[in-house]
């Protein structure tokens, strides 16, 4: 989303630069969103790409720990997530050559014409054969991991939206809104979405 | 991501939405961070950011204190390397040369001729033999050396070594180029020469130049005074201001401020004699001997009486303003071809309608004539 539209990624990069220096300044409040916002989206992605939930909170912890000593040399070049992700993704890496396994994180590049086949793979029958099996679980990872790219009000809006099957009158009065504004904020959220899922999937590869 | 209304076979947007949420769906609602591990992780967080700022803030204490070292070492190099206002390097030149064996040696260097117009580093030690005299412009100070003196030039003090040296503290006259014996010589590129201005080539213009000699300091106060040292004394002669003599722990003071001149003997033991002496004559010969020759040509005649009463320790005086503004405006033509500067005074004057006069023995009054 980020990268299509430059507006927003200004915005989101400007943001983003307050949030560490604040962090960074001791700002208790600072230090609450950045936590609430990114010790989730942290421990998603490093869950879908290790098996032990050991490793997921050593990997997680080690991030943490780096994210906190670097967090000064953070320029703004990159939002934070995909910063914190770039150290995640060097963790789970070490974490995967310690123990011998080297994951598969290549994904398909996935766009409108292969989009209906990951549906298709995802939805398939779980007594699939182990191989397909993982194939489906690393594409729901992929998927998770875009929403996680979302704001997160946008990505809230689509889970009550389209898995919990709330209308969307159900969700302003959840989300403290209007319909109208409901409604806008859906739309803005599916095409957002659309635009993360090609970025977050061209990221990962 | 493609158009999807380009293609025939392609969904609507009805559709996209409903692949939309047929995926959503397949992928159910995002992972919850268990409780435990946000706790956990939040500890950690906190201890290694406390741990970080910590460190950043020791980090840019050190490159402070690293900073106020590299400064304080830059200044402590500037004041040890630069002269500063209190103890400016006084620009010194040679300004006359006179018979020979008039020599010059700069620091640990050899000694060798001293020339006209020579820039002198500092310390530096002027020798004369005996037919050989001596003029320096040392700051702002006129110093002469008679024959058979040592001086040594510092940057803060003079040291007579041996001989006589006469100090005054006016250098307002022009100076000849015209040496008899020397050739002009641009100072050389290695010397230390301070700025010409006359504000910062200036020892010790507050409290006056010190001259140190092996019967004790001496210090102007605005004066014109020689400095002779004899075997078995010392002789001061000021004729123009005061001096102070510091011989041990006494304190000696000769005062020739009434127009007068005084002599001030101190022998090996300390004693001091002050006597009353004339402010020319033939204890003060060899100063004028030894200066620059005074160029006529082309100067005014106010010059010509200004350098006359300089020379010869006189105070110029104008009998009225007219006069005064006709020696201004008066040009001389000719040259004084090495006379005396009391005996060129009635042929110089004979050309122009001023007169001058000595009155006791202190004054130079100068006059329009009558006609005038």
């Amino acid at each position: 989303m980020s990268e299509n539209n430059p507006e927003v990624s200004a915005i989101q990069l400007l943001r983003d630069r307050r949030l560490a220096a604040n962090v960074l300044a001791g700002d208790e409040r600072a230090l609450r969103a950045f936590m609430d916002e990114y010790f989730p989206k942290l421990f998603r992605y490093a869950r879908h790409r290790l098996d032990i939930e050991a490793d997921v909170d050593e990997v997680v912890q080690k991030t943490l720990a780096q994210a906190a000593r670097r967090l000064e040399t953070y320029r703004g070049e990159a939002t934070l997530l995909a910063w914190l992700i770039r150290i995640c993704r060097h963790e789970i890496s070490r974490q995967l050559a310690e123990v011998h396994r080297h994951g598969d994180m290549m994904t398909p590049y996935l766009n409108d014409e292969i989009l209906r086949s990951v549906v298709e793979t995802i939805e398939l029958d779980e007594r699939l054969q182990p191989e397909a099996l993982n194939q489906r679980r690393e594409l729901i990872g992929l998927i998770q991991f875009a929403l996680d790219q979302l704001p997160e009000h946008y990505a809230r809006a689509l889970e009550l939206k389209y898995i919990e099957g709330l209308n969307s009158k159900e969700i302003a009065a959840q989300m403290q809104t209007s319909d109208e504004a409901t409604q806008s904020l859906l739309a803005r959220a599916r095409r957002a979405f659309r635009e993360v899922c090609d970025v977050a999937l061209q990221v990962v590869k | 991501m493609n158009n999807d209304e380009n293609k025939p076979d392609s969904p609507g947007p009805l559709d996209e939405e409903q692949r939309l949420a047929r995926l959503l769906r397949a992928v159910g609602k995002r992972e919850d961070l268990p409780a435990h591990l946000s706790q956990s992780w939040e500890a950690g967080f906190r201890r290694e950011l406390a741990q970080a700022r910590s460190a950043r803030r020791q980090r840019r204490w050190r490159q402070f204190a690293y900073s106020a070292c590299l400064l304080v070492l830059v200044g402590a190099g500037l004041l040890l390397t630069l002269p500063g206002d209190n103890d400016p390097l006084p620009e010194v030149r040679v300004v006359s040369v006179h018979g020979n064996g008039v020599t010059l040696q700069a620091g640990a260097a050899s000694a060798g001729a001293a020339a006209l117009g020579q820039g002198v580093t500092l310390p530096s030690t002027v020798a004369t033999g005996s037919d050989g005299l001596l003029a320096l412009r040392y700051g702002q100070y006129d110093v002469r050396l008679n024959h058979q003196t040592r001086l040594r030039l510092q940057r803060d003090k003079l040291e007579l070594l041996a001989g006589e040296i006469y100090v005054s503290d006016f250098s307002g006259y022009s100076y000849s180029n015209s040496n008899s014996n020397s050739t002009a010589t641009s100072a050389s590129p290695g010397n230390s020469i301070a700025s010409t201005n006359k504000s910062s080539s200036n020892p010790g213009t507050a409290t006056g130049l010190l001259v140190t000699t092996p019967f004790g300091e001496v210090r102007d106060v605005g004066t014109q005074f020689t400095l002779g040292l004899e075997p078995e004394r010392m002789v001061a002669r000021v004729r123009r201001g005061a001096i102070a003599l510091a011989a041990g722990r006494n304190q000696y003071r000769a005062d020739a401020s009434d127009g007068g001149a005084r002599q001030l003997v101190i022998n090996q033991a300390s004693e001091v004699r002050v006597t009353d002496i004339a402010p020319s004559g033939e204890p003060w010969q060899w100063i004028y001997q030894s200066g620059p020759q005074f160029e006529l040509e082309g100067n005014t005649a106010f010059g010509f009486l200004q350098w006359v009463a300089q020379e010869s320790g006189l105070q110029l005086k104008f009998a009225s303003d007219s006069a005064k503004v006709y020696a201004h405006t008066t040009m001389l033509h000719g040259d004084i071809n090495g006379i005396d500067p009391l005996e060129a005074l009635q042929p110089v004057l004979a050309a122009t309608d001023l007169s001058a006069a000595l009155v006791d023995q202190r004054q130079l009054q100068v006059s329009l004539l009558p006609r005038y």
